[in-house]
Parts: C-alpha cells; structure tokens; sequence
C-alpha cells in the first residue's frame, strides 16, 4: 500500500556524463542508413561521413535546422548501448521526469551549430529564437541570458522498452507516481488542442527590458513589478510589465481520457477510466474509439487553492504521455504463452482430436456430435480466394439450423458467437434501427453522420450468429442473399451510397413453420425458408425433439442433477477449455491447404455420384434438398476446413470422405426418423468395421503386389496426424494379416469415433470370429481372410 | 471504561483518528489499522446502534460536521478514479479523512513518500426498500427534522424523480473497495462531511456530501429470518394459509391460486448462474386496469412492500418507456442509474395496466430489451462509451397485464386472474384502505417470507429418481412435454417446498407443486 521511498544516491554529475556519451555516440546502425543518404544528398560537410550512423546526433542536428520537432529517446537503444537495462534505463524508468530535464540539459549542450541559415520562410517563432540566441552569444558573462528552455524547440520524449507489458488502468497505484508505465485503453473523449504556456515573456514599459517567469502548474500568478536589477530596480522605479505574446513558449496541450477495455475488467466490475495529457508534437494522434497503448509518466497534480484546503491535500493523477502506439482495431488479446503453445502441441498429437474439440463446443449441451461437429467447422473455415479478376470464391462456412423450440440451439449460437474472434450475437427480429445491415447515423462525439455498420459489418471476418432466422424482415434477408455469396453489403441511405465488406460466416437458426415440426407435411413445407436462401447455407441440420424413453430419462437426470447440486453434472468425457480451443482455431485459420490432383479427381467423381443420385430421388419424389454446383464448394470448403483443423496444407482424401459424411448427415436430418433406422449399415458398429477391414485390405495389397512403398503410404493416411510411431513399420511387414492395435486406434479415433465404441466393434466382431486379438491384445488379426 | 471509550469516538471520531495516528509508529498500514479499531471498538450491537444513521429521515443536515455516523448504502458508481492524499502533513499531523489543512500553501515540498491512495466511490440509499425494513434496520428514526436537501446528483439514483441521499464515499483501507461492485449494499460507517466532487470537470464545482469510510460491514444491511421458521406460535400451514388468503383477498380480488403464484415469484433468488437456475418470472394476465379516478398504483405492490424487504414498481406506460432510462449510462466518465439498477433481492412489479395507445420509441424499445433481458437471462447491460458491459442482477420480475399475455415480455410463467368480485377498485387500494392483520401476524408473514428467501432446499436420490419416472411417463401420454416443462416444474417445486418451509423436496410436495402448475395450465385453455 505504501509508497516506495526513493533513496537517491545517484551522482547526477557522473550521469549528465553517461547521457552525453550516449548521445553522441550511439550508432543506430543500418535500419538509419536511408536518413544518412539523406544527408549526404542535402550537403557535405566535413564531419557528415562521420556522423551518418549517429543516430541521435544526427537528429539533433535536424533539430539546430529546424526540420525536426521530436526527439525520442528509445529506451532499447539506451540498453543496447549500455549493454544493461538496470543501470541508467532502470533509473530513467523510475525517475523519469528528472531524466527529461537532464536528457534536456545534455542536448542544450551538444545541440551543433544550424547548417542551414535563418531565412523569411521559417517560423516568426524561430526567428525570435534566432535573435535571442544571438543577444545570448553576445552578452556572454556581462549579463544573465536566456532561460535555456525558452530556446529549446523540440519536444524529448522516452519511448518504452518493447518488453512493457500494458497493464490496465484499475492496476495503476499509487507505487507508479513518477514512473514511466505502459497502459492500454480505449479513448473515449479528446478535448480541443489548447496553447499550454510554458515560459510568460514581459517587458517593462519603463526600462524595455524583458523578464521571464516559468510556468510549471495549471495556475500562477502574473509578476507585475519590473524585475530589472540594472535599471529599473536600482532606480527603484516600479515599471509596470505587459505581457508579450509572441515571446511566450506555448506547448500544444490536449486532454484526453482512456476506458479500460472489456478484457480488463474483472466480472461484475465496472470499467474505469484515466485523465491523458498529451503535450507537443504528440497532439492530435488519438480519436475517440481508438485503441491505444500509452507510455507515459504517471503523476500526481495537487489540488490547489479552495479545494485544497477543504480536502487536506489530495491530489489528482493524470498521465503525461511520451509515446502512442495505436493498437489496430481487431486486435485480440490473443497472446500466446510458452504453456498455451505447450498445450497446443500436445493437442495436436492428439488422434482423437477433431471429436474432442467437437465434444468441447457448448460442452453443457448434450448430445448433437454432429452438429457440434459442423459448428467446428465453422469456426475454422474454408479458404477465401481472390482470382486474378478480382472475383472472390467465398471459404466461409454458412450452417442453419432448424429445429423444435426448446433444443438448445440458442445456447448453441451464443457459445459460437463468444468463442468466435469476432461473433456477433443477434436474432433476427432485430434489436434497434441498426438491424443486421448498416444504418447512417449522427455521431454522439463529432456530430457528423457516420456510417454505422449492424450487425453482419461488424462480424466482418468473424462470425454472425443469427437467431430466429424465419422471422427476419424482408429487407434484412435480402441484404443476407448478398453477404452470403457476395459478402459485401451495399448501402444508399441519406445520400451516402457505399459498399461495405461483410466477409462473414452465417449461423442462422430458426423454427420450423407453425412453431413446431410437423411430421404430417414434407420438410420441405416445414422449413420456412425461400430456397435461393437454403442452397446458400452449406449444411442444414433438423434437430427435433421426438420423445424416446432413454433419451427422455437421461434428460430428466441431467436436469433433476442441476437442480439436485446447482452444478452441471461431470461430464463423461474431459473437454478443452475454451481458451485453447480459440488459439488452436486461430491457429488453424492461418494454414491454406490445397487440394491435390487425385483427391481433386476424387472430389469430381463423388459430385458426379451426387448429382445422379439426387436426379434419382427427385424422380421418386424424396427430395427434399438439391444438389447444385454449390454443394461442390461446399464439399471443398468443409474438406478444407478439416485439413486446416489438421494444421495440413493438403487436403486428404480422407477429409473429402468426412466432408461428404456431414453433408449427407446434414441431408439425413432432414429426412424422417423411419429412414434412417432401417438402414443398419450406417450404425457406428459397421461403420468401424469397415474402417478396419479396409486397413487389412490396404495391407494385403501392399504386402503382395505393387511393393512397399504404396503400403507405407496408405499407412501414413491412416495415421493421420499422430505420425510418430513410425518405428515398427518394417517388423510387421511380414505379417500381413495383423494389424497393430495402435494404429487402429490412431485411425479410428481421427475418423471421429470414441474408444468405446472401438471396444465394443472388436468385442461384437470378435464375438462373431471375424478376428482376434494377438500378442497381449495389441494385435488384431483377420481369421477368415 | 469501555463506555467512555464509545462516546469518545461517536462523539469526536477526529479526535480518536489523530490519537490513533500519533500512537501508531509503522504508518505502513495504517488505513488498515484504523479500520481493524474502529470495527473493534464497535464490535458489541448494541455500541453499533448507538452509531447515528444517515437517512432519509437523518439527512446530512441533520448531523454535526465530521460527526460519525453509519450508512446503509448500495454501491452506485465504482468507476471514480483513486484519489492520492498525504497520510503525514509537512507539519506532522494526519492528513486524509478529510481532515483540513489550515496552511495548504501548494507550492509546500510534498514528500512523495507520505502519498496513499484512496478509493472514490458513489453510493445512495437502498432504492426499493421498504418502510418496516428500514425501520428494523435503523431503528426507530429519533429525530425528524425532514428538511430533506435536494440531491444535486439526480441522475445518480434508479428512480428518477424520488427524494434520495447520495453520498460520495472515500474509502481508505485497501481492502474495503476491492469487493465493492455495483448494486452491492453495505454499511458504511465514518467521518461525514461535505466536499467538492472528485475529479470533476471545472464548472460543476457544487458540495457533495462525503462520508471518509473509517470501516465496512455487513452488518445491518438486511433484514434476515431463520429458515426454517422456529419457535413460533403459528404452526406452518396456517401462516402459508392466513398470508395467501390475506394477500389474495386485499391485492388479488380473492384469487389464492395467483396469490400462491406471487409468493412463489416472491420468495425466489437466483441460484446459481452456471447453470443457469434464474427465478422464475411471472405474469398475471387479465388484470383489470384501473378505474379512472383512482390510482394507477395497483394495491398488489403496496401489499408486497408490506411484508418484503426490497420492492419496486414500474408503472408501465409508453411514457414512461419512452422518457425513462432502464440501462445505466456512462456519461463523461460519470455513471448515471437506470431505473433497472437495483440491488439483488429486489422484488419488481411491472404494471402494465396503465397501458395506453402511443408509439415506442427506439429509447422506449432499449428499455423494454433491458427489462426483458433481466427477466430471461437476469443480466442488465451498462452502456460504456464504444462498448457494453453485462452484469449480473438477481431481480424476480411480477408482470400485471390486461390482456392474454404481456404487451412487451416474455415471461416463465402466465397466470390469468380469477378475480372473485367484478370492481376494479379493490386492485387499486390505497395504502391507508389495505386491512392490516393484527401486528403479531403481520410479524409472522414477515418471518415467514424472509426466511423462506434465504432458505435451501435438498432433493434426495430417490425424490430425484422418483420426478425422473414422472417425466418419463408423462413424455409418454403427451408428447408435446418438453424438457422445459421438466425444468419449470422442478423450479416451482422446489419454490412450492422452500415457501412450505420445508428442507426437502418430497414427493408429496412435487405433486402438489405439479397441480397447481396444472391448475394454471387449464385456466390459460
């Protein structure tokens, strides 16, 4: 709580020494080599040659020719010079006011002769300047000069470590008074640039001569006696003095306040703010809604005169800023400690990963794998591609959902929309005027209209979630036709006519007609939405809410759980928590897989079985979806996604397989439950099975024919991400009918099922003496092959 | 002499602060020092209620300056910044609580190291609670001057309009503020004297009253009630009887069932947020409107206010939608309150009778998202300059409609009312024509409820096993159950118990819970 106690035993003398060595001899090394040409173009002087590389020197001389205003001091160059950031950085950190004065008094002193001389085009105040400098050269000892700050016409600032981590504004304490601290915020209000008197110029109207007062707090008295020792003092003449404008040293001055930001605040807290001020030339850099990272010196104001004595003197804080670093807009506070990049690592030799990050979406929601599946995807996306031509083929995913009120898909949205970099949670109906497309508005701040995005702006390269689909208005949705393929939104509101880009995921969710399904009429009755609109979603998913007595029983637990404990009952499975599952999406985002040759001719044949299998259902008259050169993209998009999830830049034909199981889940949900059950092949048990009978067959055709090489390489694919074990590949070369139990695992659980559902395929097919398990149970082999 | 002691500090907290001061060697912690000896010497109840009150009744002006007095406060505003003050004057004294500084020249050498920081907040007076609780809290108001002085911080209270005392409050030891949030209720006991705003801009330069915190407590800040109720003279069933027959006959027209209803909604608090397990909202349909002539205020509110410690009422109109403020609002770094900031426990009334023809604004259509926010997912946003902030309320929303349903939201529970008599006029009773118990009864409603409130409720293995087979079974005759229902029922159950006082959940009770659920769903047929 207490405040540190300085203990200064510092040797300023010995200081003022180091600054100046530093000044004058820092070489700034290559990057400052473009200035040096510079340079050498504009004049060659002697020691030119010499001082190209000084960085400091070299800016100072800038400064004696009045082509430079700021001299920043970065902190990192003071302790790559002094080969230590504890010595003099340390200090200037902890002190840093005082090191402005003594940086200042070492420039005064090494500031070289202009080389460019005082002509009519410079400023009035620099020609002021001009001729003071020279009264001060010519009264030398006879007579007290100018005050060196009135003379100085630039602005020193410190520029902080790169190391400063930002804190926020609730973390600043009173131990930071007097130091130079990073803080990060959002700028809320910026007053007007006002002149900040520096140094008050008089003259006296007896004598002429001039008379200067510094000025160093907000208020001060005005001298009003002629303080002149030589004439008017001596005489005991009481000249009265005037103020002299033009004389004064001004400073631009602005005010400015910063809010912490949302990730600053702890929960249930509110945001607080700070007092900025910001002097010369790094006026006029920040604007309401900017976010920013401040340098500066932390200090106390005290109050002064009535409020002072009231209050027993308190004192207010503000922050004298030395340098701004504008922050951009999406910047995400996604920052990657050693430990999350750990994590990350691990988790992608995790086998069963593409189900766990599944299971890890809105864990509190039961069931609904494939959707959850779905929503994965998503959140990673497929590849955006800009064609030569400028046309753009789309790689964001769009996912509806449909369904009974009461199945959680709103739950399901809103945790979407909170993972997502940058969600937007909205429903359909809208809020307010803005709505989902843009609106032009009258800013609060500058009172001009601006452009205000809604809802599908601002998810722009993010994700809109979109709630209560079916009851949008018609304006909105027709903007939503354009964003979904186009992904711009146009706007001619008030004369303002633009577009505007939306590169957005859609997750929409809506009710079916009618509030509830109804199994009487045809899904297609039932789904409430135009079909320009439903072919633009690339997957759809049914949920509904058809009771069945085990699902009804493990429903009613859960909920007589909740209610029992006030807590979600443990989960049967461990999930990822949510942190890890946006840096692994982030990180997914930045791969940009291909599709090969074969797989591209894979993914060609299985839309040709597409298309001819949906002409056949539309002939029965069991369509309920169509089958369109958009499902091909789709099929790309979703088959990208899943190698992104794979951290690969080539997309397998496995993913293709995955890609088409979701689209045809997709197209399942649709269909009645009676279809579905019939069809036993689609039962996890099976579908296991011929997984596993398929990497026999792999083997077999690699052990007899074509040579080894294609063998290891249908291996490889099955091993998928968790490529590791590679050691015993050739040990069991020779037993073709034995497959390792690792590797069944490694490719089962990447196909996205559980182990126990692996150990109840090989019990039930053991079972029926289709295999055994060898060698400690580590082995399957085929009995009847 | 631990009397004398007392008086001192109630009589001259100054003078024990700056002889605390000068016995103190170590000047390190001593904000917590003051706060460990003042809550000491005040440890004993009955020197705690000798402290004077600050309220409505004992307004600042009716108080000695720097007398120490206690207040009962919701936290209103944390956002101030922190303050610095010099603990150790240039001449050696204490600095801080306010303490003046006769000779304050500024140009005086501050030594830095005798800076601390103090915490700034805004507090008023617990919006919404009700005449007895402060009564029972305060006791009995002694003097009453009741030259209430205007608030020149209007905006800072929820309801805009009403008489209020805002209090700037400076709290010194570091662990007083770090829990402080918004809406939370504590008491405050400390030096009150009135000062300039901090960190306020140049021109409104107005006294404010400040109370320099010398300790926080919980203590008096509600009115609690054993759970379950003990040692009464009135056996369970009859007190749960007489209160819903009373409340139904004064407020509801004779209807037990919405009376039964309303003190289900009544006794509800939110129970955990993860998952969320919200209490239930309510709304009582085909309410008459209000004859005309007489007051809007329906009597319901009235009678709830007389046996609950925290009520308000909306009075619902699209006036009032549309010129009133729900949301809090962040204005030039200074919070203004929104009607919705109140603090957790608060029974609301929403009566929407008094609802005309007219045209919502997009304000009106702000504070009708905010309301029904609070009711569905109880959170309220805070509106910041360039972005939101969510935070957490625990509000049990009453909705009174004309119609079918509410105009404007969505609510858990719809109950139709069932009046006995045809005149509208008994809804709308004044204070002074409610029929009172007799006061040993009233007591009792008042244990009955507030215990109820804070009581927990158990259900066991086989009660749970038992609603599990209840729900199977009836997913099985009428498909159209969904695990909603499951969810509503198991809240009113447990609501249905808790207002029995009873600890656990029974089959027995979930039936009865299950009926009057039922019942309700008929009368909405």
């Amino acid at each position: 709580m207490s405040l540190p106690v300085v203990n200064i035993n510092v040797n300023y003398d010995s200081e003022l020494e180091k600054i100046e060595r530093f000044l004058s001899t820092f070489d700034g090394g290559a990057s400052d080599l473009a200035y040096g040409f510079a340079d050498l173009d504009l004049d060659d002087h002697e020691g030119m040659q010499r001082m190209k590389n000084l960085k400091y020197m070299k800016q100072l001389q800038r400064i004696a020719n009045r082509e430079q205003q700021m001299l920043v001091i970065d902190l990192e160059d003071i302790s790559d010079y002094e080969k230590t950031a504890t010595e003099l950085v340390h200090r200037i950190r902890t002190n840093t006011r005082r090191y402005v004065q003594l940086f200042c008094e070492v420039v005064d002193k090494l500031i070289p002769v202009p080389t460019k001389d005082i002509s009519e085009q410079d400023e009035v105040i620099d020609v002021i300047l001009h001729q003071r400098r020279e009264r001060n050269d010519r009264t030398e000892g006879v007579q007290e000069g100018f005050p060196n700050h009135l003379l100085r016409r630039y602005n020193l600032y410190f520029q902080p470590l790169h190391s400063d981590i930002a804190s926020a504004v609730r973390d600043i304490k009173g131990t930071h008074l007097g130091k130079l601290i990073s803080v990060r915020g959002i700028v809320t209000r910026v007053s007007e640039v006002k002149p900040l008197l520096l140094v008050n110029a008089y003259t006296c109207d007896v004598c002429g001569s001039e008379t200067f007062q510094d000025i160093s707090s907000k208020q001060f008295t005005p001298i009003f006696d002629c303080q002149n020792e030589s004439e008017c003092k001596k005489n005991g003449i009481r000249g009265s003095l005037h103020m002299q404008t033009r004389a004064c040293r001004f400073s631009p001055f602005q005010e400015v306040k910063i809010q912490e930001m949302a990730d600053q605040v702890p929960v249930g807290h509110i945001p607080r703010s700070m007092t900025v001020h910001v002097n010369g030339s790094l006026t006029r850099q920040m604007n309401p809604g900017d976010i920013v990272q401040l340098g500066g010196i932390f200090l106390p104001v005290p109050y002064t005169g009535f409020q002072a004595v009231r209050a027993g003197l308190l004192t207010d804080t503000y922050l004298e800023v030395h340098h701004i670093n504008q922050l951009k807009k999406q910047y995400t506070d996604l920052e990657l400690t050693p430990e999350i990049q750990r994590k990350l690592d691990e988790l992608r030799q995790d086998p069963a990963l593409y189900q766990k990050l599944a299971q890890s979406i809105a864990p509190e929601i039961y069931g609904h794998l494939d959707v959850k599946k779905a929503l994965l995807l998503l959140l990673v996306g497929g590849v955006t591609k800009t064609m030569g031509d400028g046309m753009k083929i789309r790689g964001d995913l769009n996912v509806c959902l449909m369904g009974d009120p009461g199945v959680a898909k709103s739950q399901l949205l809103k945790y979407i929309s909170k993972v997502a970099p940058r969600g937007v949670y909205t429903t359909g109906k809208g809020s307010s005027g803005v709505g989902l497309t843009a609106a032009v508005m009258r800013d609060l701040v500058t009172d001009e209209m601006v452009l205000e995005g809604g809802a599908l702006v601002l998810a722009d390269n993010g994700i809109c979630c979109i709630d209560e689909f079916d009851k949008m208005e018609e304006s909105d949705r027709t903007a939503i036709h354009e964003v979904m393929e186009q992904q711009t939104i146009s706007i001619s509101k008030a004369g303002i006519s633009t577009t505007l880009n939306a590169r957005t995921s859609i997750l929409a969710a809506a009710n079916p007609l009618y509030g509830r399904y109804n199994p009487k009429v045809s899904p297609v009755e039932n789904i409430n939405l135009p079909a320009a609109l439903l072919s633009r979603f690339d997957l759809m998913f049914l949920i509904l809410d058809k009771p069945s007595r085990d699902e009804d029983e493990r429903l009613a637990q859960h909920v007589t759980h909740v209610h029992m404990y006030n807590a979600p009952p443990d989960l049967e499975y461990d999930t990822i928590e949510p942190l890890l599952v946006r840096h692994y999406i982030a990180g997914a985002r930045q791969k940009r897989p291909i599709v090969p040759p074969e797989v591209s001719q894979y993914v060609v044949e299985s839309y040709v079985r597409l298309r001819k299998q949906s002409k056949e259902e539309e002939e029965q008259k069991k369509s309920h979806s169509y089958t369109s050169a958009r499902t091909l993209l789709g099929v790309l998009r979703l088959a990208q996604a899943l190698a992104r999830l794979r951290y690969s830049d080539m997309v397998e034909q496995g993913d293709v397989d995955e890609a088409l199981r979701m689209m045809d889940v997709s197209k399942e949900s649709l269909y009645d439950d009676e279809d579905k059950e019939k069809d036993h092949d689609r039962s996890v048990v099976s579908q296991i099975y011929r997984l596993i009978k398929e990497m026999g067959k792999d083997r077999l055709g690699g052990g007899k024919g074509s040579g080894r090489r294609k063998a290891k390489r249908a291996k490889r694919i099955g091993r998928g991400p968790g490529g590791e074990r590679d050691m015993d590949d050739d040990d069991d070369e020779e037993e073709d009918e034995e497959l390792s139990m690792v590797d069944i695992r490694a490719r089962v659980l990447a196909a996205g099922f559980t182990e126990v559902q692996l150990t109840d395929t090989i019990l039930q097919y053991e079972n029926l003496d289709v295999w055994t398990r060898v060698a400690n149970n580590s082995k399957l082999r085929f009995i009847d092959t | 002499m631990p009397s004398i002691i007392r008086m001192e500090e109630i009589v001259n907290p100054t003078k024990s602060l700056e002889e605390l001061f000068e016995n103190q060697t170590d000047l390190t912690d001593f904000a917590e020092t003051v706060e460990q000896h003042f809550s000491e010497a005040f440890f004993e109840a009955t020197k705690f209620q000798q402290i004077p009150v600050l309220n409505l009744q004992n307004p600042s002006g009716a108080h000695p300056p720097r007398g120490l007095v206690r207040f009962r406060g919701m936290i209103q505003d944390p956002s101030t910044s922190t303050e610095m003050y010099l603990l150790k004057l240039p001449n050696g004294k204490l600095g801080g609580w306010g303490i003046e500084h006769p000779d304050a020249t500024t140009n005086d050498e501050i030594d830095y190291s005798n800076l601390r920081e103090c915490n700034v907040h805004w507090a008023v007076n617990v919006p919404g609670e009700t005449q007895w609780a402060t009564q029972e809290l305060d006791g009995e108001s002694t003097s009453n001057d009741s030259k209430i002085q205007v608030s020149t911080r209007p905006h800072k209270y929820p309801e805009a309009g009403r008489d209020h005392i805002g209090v700037q409050l400076k709290l010194y030891s570091g662990s007083q503020n770090e829990s402080l949030k918004s809406t939370d209720i504590a008491t405050f006991v400390g030096i009150l004297t009135s000062e300039h705003l901090s960190s306020s801009e140049a021109e409104e330069q107005h006294e404010v009253p400040t109370l320099h915190v010398l300790f926080t407590t919980k203590r008096c800040t509600e009115v609690s009630r054993p759970f379950p109720v003990s040692g009464t003279s009135y056996t369970s069933e009859t007190v749960r009887l007489s209160l819903l027959r009373w409340l139904a006959q004064e407020a509801l027209s004779g209807d037990l069932d919405a009376a039964e209803w309303v003190l289900l909604t009544a006794i509800a608090r939110t129970q955990t947020r993860h998952p969320p397990i919200y209490p239930p909202s309510l709304t009582i349909s085909h309410f008459p409107p209000p004859p005309s002539g007489s007051s809007s205020q329906p009597t319901l509110s009235l009678a709830l206010s007389l046996v609950l410690t925290l009520a308000h009422t909306l009075p619902i109109t699209v006036d009032y939608l549309n010129s009133r403020k729900f949301n809090p609002e962040s204005k030039d770094e200074d919070l203004h309150s929104g009607e919705l900031q109140l603090p957790k426990g608060t029974v609301l009334v929403v009566a929407e009778t008094g609802l005309q023809e007219g045209k919502v604004l997009e304000k009106g259509l702000m504070n009708i998202q905010a309301l029904q926010e609070v009711m569905s997912s109880q959170t309220l946003a805070y509106a910041f300059p360039f972005s939101r902030f969510t935070f957490p309320t625990d509000i049990s929303c009453i909705v009174l409609c004309q119609g079918a349903k509410s105009t404007f939201f969505k609510t858990d529970i719809i109950v139709p009312l069932k009046p006995q008599s045809t005149e509208p006029s008994n809804l709308y009773k004044s204070t002074e024509e409610i029929n009172l118990p007799p006061p040993e009864e009233l007591a009792a409603f008042r244990d009955w409820i507030v215990g109820a409130r804070s009581g927990k409720i158990q259900i066991t293995e086989d009660v749970s096993k038992f609603i599990q087979q209840d729900f199977v079974n009836d997913r099985k005759e009428d498909p159209s159950v969904t695990s909603d229902d499951l969810m509503r029922r198991m809240t009113i159950a447990k609501l249905y118990a808790l207002s029995m006082h009873q600890e656990n959940l029974t089959a027995d009770l979930w039936n009865k819970a299950k009926s009057l659920d039922e019942r309700r769903r008929l009368r909405s047929t």
